[in-house]
């Protein structure tokens, strides 16, 4: 009689941590949230190292490296919230800078300046996880989301 | 002799081992060059297979863009015989074209026949006209245009004002009624074109008879040709090339084994192979679709979420390159009935096998009205194993889905 209690005790505790895990499980799917993006990297050419990397977590901004033939590039601004790279897009023979204003508090990235035919990067607005591309200029914006590889 | 082949034999077995043991990672490339569009590669392989791959990549792309561009007639020492450019300039002449345009324009003609003529590359010189008018949008505010509202600051708004005075901060309004103060960075809007601008548009489009356009394709001992017919007539490969090469690129990866990849070209097509970096989720990719209601948050937001793997996505829709007049977007795709950007759906997603069948279907789905989409989905969902997810005007979302799991994260 006393065993049969402890196998029930041992039942109504497997149920229960079942149960529990089980709506846990349940209510993070379907509550699904799709997090912030933790860093936007900021790519120039055909280079798979970000120049610039924007680090929403820490707020912080990192030069990785400088840009060829263009010592003084990238530039940061912290007060403006400004990063300006030289793009590859040339007007009478001169290349011209792109200017990319972030925000620590919305999370976002947008291209402020920039010269092409059509100024579509610079018209796209600011981002908070679609990737930012100045085709001309041979510059983008990657976001960093460990839920979405993709945005279509 | 027995020696020598022995130590032969040693000398190949070490090869072996050495090729055996040479480490796999995840590498990839991008290229800015080809098709307008920004493309990146991702593949799970070996360095000096990466390094292969890369390069036959790359020219598969480099290759196409040179062979379906209307925009720009080919380089003096390019190794081709014609491309889209240059067969546009020679209308009603059989001309000698190259095996590769021949098979993704017999491919795109395969595809007119299956859409009943929805998907149409003959409609160049209408698109042409569009897209004129979509250049044509002021990029800076002007007293007397109009803007359309969307969202002020958190507020929907989905209205038009006239611009009657601005600065650097601020933009003075008129909404028929009254004259009221925004701050700029707090609009999210769009520049009006004006009304000649638009009624220009639809005179030159309707003035022009596109009804005799014929593409005739002949092909006899290696020799491959091709005939455009018709007065109005000009090839536009844009709502297939892209799709096509990277469906053949997507191909290439497959025959070498490569069982982990990603080609994303542009924000448009993307073709997958497994994810390599979710293992334990069945190396699926999650694929967010852009929300073509710009008036939703003052960024661009997504609308929901599918998971997928080994397939490839399209999406075709209408925020992108538009103009905007009275509130209406005049966007990019063409219907070849009405010669006019057609407005059932805001967004389409298709999903497939095939990136070049899709992306063609994209463009062909958005431009079939409700009733001639079910019809066409009815008859040919389960024979060209599609999914389609379509964003609604009235903001609901009809998915035609078997076994991908879509989320709406709105």
């Amino acid at each position: 009689m006393k065993k049969m209690t402890k196998n029930k005790r041992d039942w109504i505790l497997i149920v229960g941590a079942t149960l529990i895990i089980g709506i846990y499980f349940a209510i993070s799917t379907w509550f699904i949230t799709y997090d912030d993006s933790t860093a936007a990297n900021v790519y120039y050419g055909n280079n798979n190292q970000p120049i610039v990397v924007i680090d929403f977590v820490n707020e912080k901004i990192t030069i990785e490296y400088q840009q060829e033939n263009a010592e003084m590039y990238p530039k940061v601004d912290l007060i403006n919230q400004t990063i300006t790279l030289l793009g590859d897009y040339k007007v009478q023979g001169v290349r011209q800078e792109v200017v990319i204003g972030y925000s620590f508090i919305n999370k976002t990235v947008e291209i402020l300046e920039e010269e092409s035919p059509y100024h579509i990067c610079s018209n796209q607005g600011a981002s908070d996880r679609q990737a930012l591309i100045c085709l001309p200029n041979a510059i983008r914006v990657e976001f960093t989301n460990t839920e979405i590889d993709f945005i279509i | 002799m027995l020696k020598k082949i022995t130590t032969t034999m040693l000398i190949f077995f070490t090869l072996a081992l050495f090729g055996c043991t040479e480490t796999k990672d995840m590498y990839s490339f991008s290229m800015y060059d080809y098709m307008y569009t920004f493309i990146q590669v991702s593949m799970y392989t070996t360095e000096n297979d990466f390094k292969k791959h890369s390069k036959e990549i790359e020219s598969t792309y480099k290759m196409f863009d040179a062979l379906t561009t209307s925009y720009e007639a080919l380089e003096e020492d390019s190794p081709y015989l014609e491309n889209i450019y240059s067969i546009n300039q020679k209308i009603n002449q059989k001309v000698e074209i190259d095996k590769p345009l021949y098979d993704i324009l017999e491919t795109a003609l395969a595809y007119q026949t299956l859409t009943n003529g929805t998907f149409d590359v003959t409609l160049g010189k209408i698109s042409r006209i569009w897209k004129e008018l979509i250049e044509s949008v002021p990029q800076n505010p002007l007293v007397g245009n109009y803007v359309y509202m969307h969202r002020y600051e958190q507020q929907v708004m989905d209205k038009r004002y006239e611009i009657i005075s601005f600065t650097n901060d601020y933009m003075i309004l008129n909404d028929g009624s009254e004259e009221l103060n925004f701050e700029r960075n707090k609009m999210v809007f769009d520049y009006e074109v004006n009304e000649e601008a638009i009624t220009n548009t639809i005179n030159r489009v309707n003035a022009l008879d596109i009804s005799d356009s014929e593409v005739v394709l002949t092909a006899n001992d290696n020799q491959y040709f091709i005939e455009l017919k018709g007065s109005n007539a000009q090839l536009d490969l844009g709502a297939i090339s892209k799709g096509y090469t990277t469906e053949l690129v997507q191909n290439y990866l497959i025959e070498h084994n490569v069982e982990y990849f990603s080609i994303s070209a542009g924000s448009s097509t993307i073709a997958l192979g497994k994810n390599f970096n979710r293992p334990n989720e069945a190396n699926i990719f999650n694929v967010a679709l852009s929300d073509p209601n710009t008036s939703r948050s003052l960024f661009r937001p997504t609308y929901g979420l599918v998971k997928v793997k080994n397939v490839s996505v399209t999406t075709s829709g209408n925020f992108e390159q538009y103009a905007v007049f009275e509130g209406r977007r005049y966007h990019h795709i063409i219907s070849p009935f009405t010669k006019q950007p057609v407005s059932h759906y805001d967004a389409l997603t298709v999903i497939g096998k095939s990136a070049g069948l899709l992306d063609a279907l994209s463009t062909a789905l958005f431009v079939m009205d409700e009733n001639a989409f079910e019809l066409f989905m009815n008859e040919n969902q389960d024979s060209l194993v599609i999914e389609v997810i379509r964003y609604n005007q009235d903001e609901s979302v009809s998915t035609y889905i078997k076994d991908t799991v879509f989320e709406d994260l709105r």
